[in-house]
């Protein structure tokens, strides 16, 4: 195992994620995870691309795949490892980002639509004009993903939710 | 006569041996004539590889003309199709010329320099506190040279193209997916030219594989994507097994991964000492310096390990790593073991013995042959799959795995317009290698002493023992 698969290991199970690859949900969910959890400051090395289904990182698809592989041959490395004091603190904050999640959205949805607008707000260019309040950020969204066209509510409520967190004023989570 | 729009493409012409005739417009020759731009000319595109293949010297500045004539022909076919427009075409053309502008002297060996666990385990650290920033990646170096560095950004300006759009590209951050999906290619653009190139200038015939057949039958799926008509199939197996054959024979070659490790653990060692850029804050303040970056390039860590080489007292480790580099002494192979293994057979038990008990064993090692622990140089080299995800899944996931990664195996598409996976086709050689990959352990020492290396080898040789 190299460095980056064993720090994502740690992560993974700090965050209560399993390393569960077999279906496509299974594996946006990581995605989405790890890109909404560089968030609280914790720069994991993962650089993100806009592609069809959001934030996408390849470099952690080969990670999450090499990482299952080692462990499926035996490898434990990660065990002898732990987080360091600050990359343990800002982890603990990850899981607040994604919380309040409201009944009727499936959770990779959920994930998917807070990992896309704080990326379309934030990191994505959209002209140089862009205002990217939510109007723009949602023309953005439904542009690349119309699957989410009837479901402009439920991007709200994902809006606010980045909001109460502070990932809109700021693009990363504030020092707690 | 009005000029069309292939003479606007065709304002100069540069000779290419890989490629011939290479057209660009006024404003991309621009760009090339910049100060940000020629600084490629001394980035060697191999690295140490020259050390060992004399006339592997060819610069990332060709590297980068040749897989920017690639782009554009795929763009060409974009614009045919009528996918894109002509203002997306003078944008991405933009974005591929530049897309590698950003790359390190010696390019990964010192881009990736913070991702080795073992190395500051066992050779300490002397810095205190918080972790320093890890050097950013060439793609985040590229998007700041383009927006950042005055030469560059004023003639975008100046014809209308705002710096950040191609920033964006670049990095695969634009809110169009298509734009990075074409940058950020699922056929490996890069590779048709490196393969050719590289082969062409260190004299291994391995990666000439038909690159003018290749191209000509690129084609689109409905998603943007590229894919190859089927009847270029026996031309991309060819590709595909090329990469593997000049892993073999160049870019993991004995001698050259040797003195690429021995760069490695020098830099880093340099770095630990004060001689080299401390953190990416410090890599980002030269980017945006005027004329410092024009010196980021390898004749600035050739010259810092030749100072090193003098200025180190004698018997210091580091001392002896830079005049190793500085005077082409090859590090000694004293434990190597390799294995092509099946995706669904577990590890070689060789293989995981060696690596295990190098990592536990290594310092006793050194002790025991009085050799210094920074003089063992343990990396390893990459694995090599024949398709990226392969040799990690079985062919019925590979193909759902998700539609960005599934979008990076080669599609073949046939004349009805059936879209399918090269290594899904049962009659392919691709089918059956794509469940393999090739894994190797290796280590070495630095030291003239034929009495110590010979006690490093036996030590090597019980550690294999079961």
């Amino acid at each position: 195992m190299n460095a980056s698969q064993i720090v994502l290991k740690l992560v993974l199970d700090a965050i209560a994620q399993d390393l569960m690859l077999d279906t496509f949900e299974q594996r946006l969910m990581i995605q989405k995870k790890v890109y909404l959890t560089q968030l609280t400051g914790l720069d994991l090395a993962y650089r993100f691309g806009w592609y069809l289904h959001g934030p996408y990182s390849t470099e952690l698809t080969r990670d999450a795949f090499r990482l299952k592989e080692e462990m499926d041959l035996g490898e434990r490395d990660y065990e002898k490892e732990k987080l360091g004091p600050f990359a343990y603190k800002r982890v603990q904050q990850a899981s607040k980002i994604w919380a309040n999640k409201p009944d009727g959205i499936d959770e990779d949805d959920w994930l998917e639509l807070l990992a896309s607008l704080h990326y379309l707000k934030h990191i994505a260019y959209m002209g140089k004009d862009a205002s990217r309040e939510f109007d723009d950020v949602w023309k953005a969204l439904i542009d690349s993903k119309p699957r989410f066209t009837g479901r402009r509510s439920d991007a709200q409520t994902a809006w606010q939710q980045l909001d109460k967190v502070g990932l809109l004023k700021s693009k990363v989570l504030p020092a707690a | 006569m009005a000029k069309s729009k292939l003479d606007e493409y065709r304002f100069k012409v540069i000779t290419d041996p890989v490629h011939g005739d290479i057209g660009l417009s006024q404003l991309e020759v621009d760009l090339i004539d910049t100060q940000s731009f020629q600084r490629l000319r001394r980035l060697k595109q191999l690295g140490l590889a020259t050390l060992v293949y004399p006339s592997a010297s060819h610069s990332r500045f060709s590297h980068s003309l040749g897989v920017f004539h690639i782009m554009s022909r795929a763009i060409d076919l974009m614009v045919r199709r009528g996918k894109f427009t002509e203002g997306e075409r003078r944008l991405l053309r933009i974005a591929a010329l530049l897309h590698d502008i950003g790359h390190y002297p010696y390019s990964h060996l010192v881009e990736t320099l913070d991702r080795d666990p073992y190395r500051k385990a066992l050779l300490g650290s002397k810095r205190r506190g918080k972790p320093a920033r890890a050097y950013p990646d060439h793609e985040k170096l590229s998007a700041i040279i383009v927006v950042k560095r005055k030469d560059i950004s004023h003639i975008l300006n100046d014809a209308g193209i705002d710096p950040a759009d191609i920033a964006s590209i670049i990095r695969g951050q634009h809110s169009q997916p298509r734009y990075n999906q074409l940058i950020h290619s699922t056929l490996d653009l890069d590779r048709m030219d490196y393969l050719v190139r590289d082969a062409m200038a260190t004299g291994v015939p391995f990666g000439r594989i038909d690159l003018h057949y290749l191209l000509s039958n690129l084609d689109l799926d409905d998603d943007d994507n590229l894919v190859l008509h089927a009847k270029a199939e026996t031309a991309v197996e060819h590709f595909i097994v090329a990469r593997y054959f000049m892993s073999k024979a160049v870019y993991l070659h004995k001698t050259v991964f040797a003195f690429e490790t021995l760069m490695r653990q020098t830099l880093f060692m340099l770095r630990e000492n004060g001689k080299l850029w401390k953190s990416g804050t410090d890599i980002e303040k030269l980017v945006k310096h005027r004329t410092a970056f024009l010196g980021f390039h390898d004749g600035k860590i050739d010259s810092i390990v030749e100072e090193q080489a003098e200025a180190q007292p004698g018997p210091s480790a580091l001392g002896r790593l830079c005049r190793a580099l500085r005077d082409r002494k090859p590090p000694k192979l004293v434990g190597e073991v390799s294995s092509l293994t099946q995706k669904d057979g577990s590890r070689s038990e060789e293989l995981t013995r060696f690596v295990t008990r190098r990592r536990d064993q290594l310092k006793a090692a050194a002790k025991e042959c009085n050799i210094p622990i920074q003089c063992w140089l343990w990396e390893d080299p990459k694995d090599v799959a024949f398709e990226k995800f392969g040799p990690l899944m079985s062919m019925s996931e590979a193909a759902s795995v998700s539609p960005q990664a599934s979008a990076e195996l080669v599609h073949l598409v046939d004349k009805k317009g059936k879209k399918a996976p090269l290594m899904e086709k049962p009659s392919s050689i691709v089918h059956h290698l794509s469940r393999l990959k090739l894994q190797m352990a290796r280590l070495y020492v630095v030291e003239e002493d034929k009495g110590k290396i010979a006690k490093a080898e036996r030590a090597v040789k019980a550690w294999l023992k079961p």
